[in-house]
């Protein structure tokens, strides 16, 4: 503890002068080093000093040790994905956060709390939380950079930045010899990897990080990576192990009772079904989800854009634009933009399928474009308008759209 | 002899000039019905964390 530091500050908190508190104790320049850090002083005289400001030295001592295992703990329920734990950990952190920069644990609090805003969710805080740190950055030690730049990929993460977040694995893998035992990193880096279209990648790490989680039992993580795993391997084609993830997640979800998992993973199993052409299984597994998404969120909006979009190859019209017309009217209020402009382009090719074609050039491919992470996506409506245009007999365009694919 | 071969050249245009499936009259509604009747809805991510 930086006892020079923690005096200064108790005496300013209860408006003492340094000829107050020095009295009878130490000269006022010695007490002025003493709080400057420029001196080191005996215990004894530490002892009395905060004596006279009524704090304890082994009170302090103790705080020291506290706040060193809290972080320690933090850093465990981060890792198992234990809410509540978490919670609980950084009120005890916060009641003596006074005394956190006094201690050797400043930085990794600093730290810690930057995982903590970025696990909440809580962006803008991070961000600031972000830049007070990259000024400190200097005085971290080597473990300390480690976390600021993971922490940063994980900010990135929740930015839709994935080309940058995964430069930053990449570096921190190969200082690390190409290894990690981390299976959160791991399982960050499929994350990546999945929503950069590289599902070869994403099964790879997503398979590292399920070993490290099982041998530690860690439940809700297992359950996060299956569904990963699960994910790509639909988009791998490889639909046999993609089934097997997404029956083991529905029966442990249902045995570990965690409900709030269950929509998503039927809505995955739709989207399983859906790739496998299995149209009528996708639509059951979609309306399940809806059923248990009793907010009307982003993932709502993306369970309700699939049962439309099945509705609409079923040729059952007026289900679809039902659904679209839902889609679109939410996307505005929720901000699922992609959602929104696709159940537009649908909405329009009931009616005319030309108009459809122009507003799928003017409006969703500028966007698609734009957010630089929908490559696999991008093919599919460049075929498309390439069809279209040679189709019309305009040629030119049609090469300029195949060009675009290759 | 003549009659024949102007018979048989007649039947060979008629033959080599139909298309074998006329598709002429299909439509780019046609096409574009096709092709989006590719799945393009989204999975679902588990949290970041």
């Amino acid at each position: 503890m930086e006892f020079g530091p923690l005096i200064k500050f108790y005496r300013t908190q209860k408006g003492i002068t340094q000829k107050e508190l020095a009295a009878g104790i130490c000269s006022i320049p010695h007490l002025s080093k003493i709080e400057n850090n420029s001196k080191d002083a005996n215990e004894e005289t530490i002892s009395l000093l905060l004596e006279r400001l009524e704090v304890s030295f082994e009170e302090m001592e103790e705080k020291e040790e506290l706040i060193k295992s809290l972080l320690k703990d933090f850093g465990e329920k981060i890792n198992f994905y234990l809410r509540e734990e978490i919670e609980i950990i950084f009120n005890r952190l916060k009641e003596i956060e006074h005394v956190i920069p006094f201690s050797a644990h400043m930085y990794s609090y600093e730290l810690y709390k930057y995982r903590y805003l970025l696990f909440k969710g809580l962006l803008a805080e991070a961000e600031a939380q972000r830049d007070t740190l990259s000024k400190q950055k200097k005085n971290f030690s080597q473990h300390e950079k480690y976390l600021f730049r993971y922490y940063n990929a994980v900010s990135l993460m929740y930015k839709g930045h994935y080309k940058k977040a995964d430069e930053i694995f990449d570096e921190l893998f190969l200082e690390n010899n190409n290894e990690t035992t981390n299976g959160e990193f791991l399982y960050h880096w499929a994350f990546v990897k999945s929503s950069l279209d590289q599902p070869g990648h994403a099964i790879h790490f997503g398979r590292l990080a399920l070993q490290i989680f099982m041998n530690q039992h860690n439940f809700y993580r297992i359950l996060h990576t299956l569904m990963l795993l699960g994910i790509n391997y639909t988009n791998s084609n490889i639909y046999k192990e993609a089934q097997v993830c997404f029956n083991h997640l529905i029966r442990n979800a249902e045995l570990l009772k965690e409900e709030r998992m269950l929509p998503q993973i039927y809505h995955n199993m739709g989207y399983l079904q859906d790739k496998m052409n299995n149209v009528k299984e996708a639509l059951l597994y979609y309306e399940k989800s809806l059923s248990l998404q009793p907010e009307k969120n982003q993932h709502y909006v993306v369970t309700l854009y699939g049962i439309g979009e099945i509705n609409y190859n079923l040729n059952l019209i007026e289900n679809a634009k039902e659904c679209f017309l839902q889609v679109k009217s939410l996307s505005k209020d929720i901000g699922t933009k992609k959602q929104g402009l696709l159940a537009e382009f649908y909405l329009i090719h009931m009616d005319s399928p030309d108009k459809a074609m122009k507003y799928l050039e003017l409006k969703v491919i500028p966007y698609l474009e734009g957010s630089k992470e929908h490559k696999e996506e991008m093919i599919r409506y460049y075929k498309l308008l390439s069809e279209h245009y040679h189709q019309q007999g305009e040629y030119l365009e049609a090469v300029n759209y195949l060009m675009k694919i290759t | 002899m003549k009659k024949a071969i102007i018979l048989l050249f007649s039947f060979s245009l008629l033959f080599f000039g139909t298309p074998v499936n006329d598709n002429s009259q299909s439509t780019s509604v046609d096409v574009a019905k096709v092709q989006i009747n590719e799945a393009q809805a989204d999975p679902i991510y588990p949290p970041i964390g």
